[in-house]
């Protein structure tokens, strides 16, 4: 009789966790199109900021080729919600965003270097637009591994995983700590143009 | 053995050494836990804002603290506002003036529905302009005062919905979750049918319940351990449901921060 209530009251208090599935997989697509969304602000600032630091820093070339590249780069992957299904565009996409990350902040080291630039209105406020979009984005990603690590844990923890096995829900992939690091690492400055890009 | 209790004592110590700052409770709009302000300075910043978000609706915070270390002030900051609120909740319009006294560092959180009026170029520029001219001079007061205007003058320029009539500071009823009603309900079926149980089998000779001999009676030992053991799951379930019904309390209105906003030094 006690074990029957006991399994009762656990079956009663934990379910099969269904409904949890639904709710943490939509938490994980919000947090993701907020990534998503914080990493498109980013690329739309691009073109400003450059034509900005071009007017005063002609001569930088190989940072401007830099960042149109990684440009490029990140234009060319279709960045949907659904990228979060497949681990391998995720990693792509994850690298390309990283690539833009340190070619952006090439360029902010190269703007050292002028203080008429640094001093121009218009530089100064697309410089706080910029910091502000990477805090939205450091932010964005940190909600995004939260909600990730909530639905792995009920993807992975019992009883659950029986109910994630049934409707095939399989582990998120989320930011590692290893391109955590490389986006973090501070840029090599180098002046010497890239052949394969000037070739275009 | 010894040894080892020794150890995990100093890796707890390591721990707390590490920890980071912790967020205070939201009791008043303007919180200082740096005695920079006196009793007359934080009034009336208390009033010039409670006022504002009378008129407007919008939720203006001011944090000073000694630190922030070890984390950023943008890493500090954000789990501020996502533990304060600040704003309404769907209008998301509160901002944070965060100062980290003894780091030279200071930022403006702007809540999500303000970022168009509010936006980084112009947080940006209350902190260069404005305030820390002031904190240069050491007049944090006069700095954190001009600094509240401008962001005040800023956001009453932007369309936002009336404030309603009573003060929002409070938290809305919301209407209980369906599930929480059912438990409730089953709850308190699952005590009616135990009590009238109870009353049901009292009415049996006293000396069957109460079991004084205890070892000659095992039987009906047995059946008051189960008995117990449905009281107790029943209050486990019931502190369950009160903590459930309670969690949503917060010390803001509700509102939405994506980590939008400007920081400085001085």
């Amino acid at each position: 009789m006690r074990k029957l209530l006991i399994l009762f009251v656990t079956i009663w208090l934990t379910g099969c966790g269904y409904n949890d599935f639904q709710l943490k997989d939509e938490q994980v697509k919000a947090a993701w199109s907020e990534v998503l969304n914080q990493y498109k602000r980013r690329a739309d600032l691009v073109p400003n900021l450059v034509s900005v630091v071009q007017g005063y820093a002609q001569h930088e070339q190989a940072v401007f080729i830099g960042v149109s590249a990684a440009r490029a780069s990140v234009g060319n992957i279709q960045a949907t919600p659904e990228l979060i299904n497949d681990p391998a565009a995720f990693a792509k996409f994850q690298e390309a965003q990283g690539q833009m990350t340190s070619a952006l902040s090439r360029l902010m080291v190269v703007v050292e270097k002028y203080p008429e630039l640094k001093a121009d209105k218009g530089f100064r406020d697309l410089q706080a637009q910029l910091e502000g979009t990477e805090n939205r984005i450091t932010v964005a990603r940190n909600r995004y591994i939260q909600s990730v690590q909530d639905y792995n844990v009920l993807a992975r923890s019992f009883p659950t995983n029986l109910t994630a096995k049934m409707f095939d829900y399989t582990v998120k992939p989320s930011f590692t700590v290893e391109n955590e690091k490389a986006i973090s690492d501070a840029p090599k400055v180098d002046f010497t143009p890239a052949p394969a890009v000037q070739g275009k | 053995m010894k040894a080892r209790w020794w150890w995990l004592l100093g890796l707890l110590f390591m721990l707390s050494a590490y920890a980071e700052v912790a967020v205070p409770e939201l009791k008043q709009r303007v919180t200082d836990l740096t005695a920079t302000l006196n009793v007359a300075q934080i009034q009336t910043l208390e009033t010039k804002l409670a006022d504002f978000e009378g008129k407007k609706g919008s939720q203006i915070g001011v944090l000073i603290i000694p630190t922030t270390k070890p984390e950023t002030i943008e890493q500090y900051s954000i789990r501020v506002v996502e533990k304060w609120k600040l704003g309404r909740k769907g209008v998301d319009d509160g901002v944070l003036l965060l100062v980290a006294k003894n780091d030279r560092k200071l930022r403006i959180e702007v809540g999500r529905g303000l970022e168009g009026a509010l936006n980084d170029a112009t947080a940006k520029r209350i902190i260069a302009e404005i305030i820390t001219p002031a904190f240069k001079q050491g007049d944090f007061a006069g700095g954190i005062a001009a600094g509240t205007d401008s962001i005040i003058k800023v956001v009453n320029g932007e369309v936002l919905p009336p404030p309603p009539k009573i003060e929002h500071y409070i938290p809305e009823q919301t209407p209980p979750n369906p599930i929480v009603l059912i438990i409730l309900g089953l709850t308190l079926l699952a005590f009616v049918i135990f009590f009238i149980s109870q009353v049901t089998q009292s009415s049996t000779p006293a000396l069957n319940g109460v079991s004084i001999g205890g070892v000659d009676k095992p039987k009906q030992q047995e059946k008051d351990y189960s008995k117990q053991s449905w009281l107790y799951v029943l209050l486990e379930v019931l502190k369950v449901v009160i903590a459930v019904s309670d969690s949503r309390s917060g010390g803001g209105g509700g509102g939405g921060f994506s980590g939008g906003g400007s920081s400085g030094s001085w």
